[in-house]
């Protein structure tokens, strides 16, 4: 596993088009991010991540990692004859990104955090991927669709919104340290992730920055994937004559025990 | 610990909870002649395993498990493999007049609906049946007795056909139309179900083609083969959803079980199998009942699957 710790980057979003947030001076948030390559390897399991930095004293820090916006063609179930739940039709989910992960900061911590109707109002939770999501499909309000859509993506991970994520562990009365670790999980499309962090004063971005981690398919994996994507029908013809091997195999250890019937 | 990163599917599973998954699969596999793609693909898409992934991997899987048993049915003077060729070309044409035949079923409507209430009747129908007939067997009733008026009339039937041979392995002599439509029919029906058929096929050799109930496990593992084979290449070459270390995975255990799985099927009466096996079709019945009637968790599902 590589490790390597970055320089700081800071990215000021005051004044860049959005409304709710406020001008503050851009050096006022620091962030690192331990692993910034993600190995996906034989023994990969999901990997966790730390992020560390400093916020300005009188503020909370958000952390959020986003994937790439995907289109994802589903399955809708509904009721037919009133009582048999069955696929009835399809939906396609777009312009939504195909890992979210928020992380919240330690509650009471400051009087800038009012509980969970603030951070949706910020438009950095779900709140803002539904504003930007679109929904095709039938038969049922896209509000509720697009709950289902958060539910099915996180079963498998994808989607988390973690409530006391972020910790604290030093204030000067300027900068406040802040540390969370934040978990990808083994479903991780290979790509570029964007790992955010939002310092949050009184309902509002005070400032925020960030970084670019890498998730990769390395060794065995790499390379069964190479040649299922690019070799598809030698591949398969692979895949099944070991599978052919393997049983005669099998049949073959098992021959001496015939006479047993 | 003991976790492996599957690049098809995209995630990491349990070593060992899918070779055990695969032994018992495999088990059932040798005992019944039945693929198990009806129970390995709920339970990969269990264990977080993509539909379609799970799905074509299982095939692949299926391979490796059904020439285990095969292998094993053949010492054992089991296979009709005259039979087997017959069914398996009925199968093939089947298989691609089904493809053609959701399509349009698609196409009007309400197909799912439709494809999944026969299914459920169908299983119901034919584990109902083969229930009550295996039970007057091992009671000691005549297994005539479950099919007293029909059988002078299909006899008379199929005699009248052209084409009659001898298929020593099973005993029998009989027209090579009937194996032949009895096999497209089992293939239109796994197209169009998205299941490997083996359920269908086994009460079909034992009731329509009365073939002995151990010939007909040694020959439907045989037919599987082949077809799950042409599924593998197939889905390999066109959708990418084989995941070769998943099968690999599942093979391991599946080809283990699946001999001990025709060890216990050679101790086994016919009836005594016939009724586990319809037992079992009922249970999937129920699964696919309850499946229906439960209000599900999360009203969308990803694309594929069983």
């Amino acid at each position: 596993m590589i490790k390597k710790t970055f320089a700081i980057l800071i990215l000021c979003l005051a004044g860049l088009g959005s409304p709710s947030y406020t001008a503050y001076a851009s050096t006022e948030v620091t962030v690192t991010v331990q692993p910034d390559r993600i190995q996906m390897g034989a023994t990969y399991n999901g990997e966790r991540i730390t992020v560390t930095g400093q916020i300005p004293a009188d503020t909370d820090a958000l952390v959020r990692v986003m994937g790439k916006e995907e289109k994802y063609n589903l399955k809708q179930k509904g009721r037919a004859l009133g009582v048999l739940w069955m696929n009835l039709g399809s939906v396609e989910v777009s312009n939504v990104p195909s890992i979210f992960l928020l992380y919240l900061p330690e509650s009471n911590q400051s009087e800038s955090t009012s509980g969970p109707e603030m951070w949706s109002a910020l438009k950095v939770g779900l709140a803002g991927v539904r504003e930007q999501a679109d929904i095709v499909g039938q038969h049922v309000d896209k509000d509720i669709l697009f709950k289902e859509f958060v539910k099915l993506k996180e079963e498998s991970g994808q989607y988390a919104v973690v409530a006391n994520g972020v910790h604290y562990s030093r204030n000067d009365g300027k900068m406040r340290w802040f540390s969370s670790t934040m978990a990808l999980p083994a479903t991780l499309p290979q790509g570029t992730y964007r790992v955010e962090i939002f310092a949050i004063r009184k309902g509002d971005i005070a400032a925020s920055a960030a970084r670019q981690i890498k998730a990769m398919e390395v060794g065995m994996p790499a390379w069964i994937s190479a040649l299922a994507f690019n070799h598809g029908a030698l591949y398969g013809v692979l895949s099944v004559m070991m599978a052919l091997i393997a049983g005669l195999l099998t049949g073959l250890l098992f021959r001496g025990e015939k006479g047993a019937h | 610990m003991w976790h492996l990163y599957l690049p098809i599917a995209g995630n990491s599973v349990n070593v060992i909870l899918v070779f055990i998954m695969g032994g018992f699969v495999g088990l059932l596999s040798g005992i019944f002649g039945v693929g198990g793609g009806f129970l390995m693909t709920p339970l990969l898409i269990m264990v977080g395993i993509p539909p379609t992934v799970a799905a074509a991997s299982d095939s692949n899987q299926i391979v490796g498990a059904s020439t285990s048993g095969t292998l094993a049915h053949y010492r054992l003077g089991n296979v009709d493999f005259k039979m087997g060729i017959i069914l398996l070309v009925g199968g093939v044409l089947g298989g691609t007049l089904g493809v053609h035949l959701i399509k349009l079923l698609r196409h009007m409507g309400n197909a799912d609906f439709l494809i999944q209430i026969t299914y459920v009747v169908m299983l119901g129908f034919v584990g109902g049946y083969m229930f009550i007939e295996s039970l007057q067997g091992l009671k000691g009733v005549k297994p005539a007795a479950a099919v007293p008026a029909k059988e002078p009339r299909y006899s008379r039937l199929v005699k009248m056909l052209p084409w009659e041979t001898e298929f020593d392995k099973s005993g029998i002599r009989l027209t090579i139309l009937i194996p032949l439509f009895l096999g497209t029919f089992v293939g239109v029906l796994a197209a169009i179900m998205g299941v490997g058929g083996g359920f269908i096929m086994v009460p079909i050799m034992v009731y329509l083609l009365r073939m002995p109930m151990h010939v007909v496990v040694g020959t439907s593992l045989f037919q599987i083969l082949f077809t799950c084979i042409n599924v593998t290449i197939m889905q390999a070459n066109t959708n990418h959803t084989v995941d070769f270390v998943l099968a690999l995975i599942l093979l391991t255990g599946s080809t283990l079980g699946a001999q001990f799985g025709v060890k216990i099927s050679r101790r086994l009466k016919a009836d005594q199998l016939k009724i586990i096996l319809a037992s079992l079709v009922l249970l999937v019945m129920a699964k696919m009942l309850f499946g229906l009637l439960h209000t599900p968790s999360v009203l969308l599902t990803y694309v594929g699957g069983h």
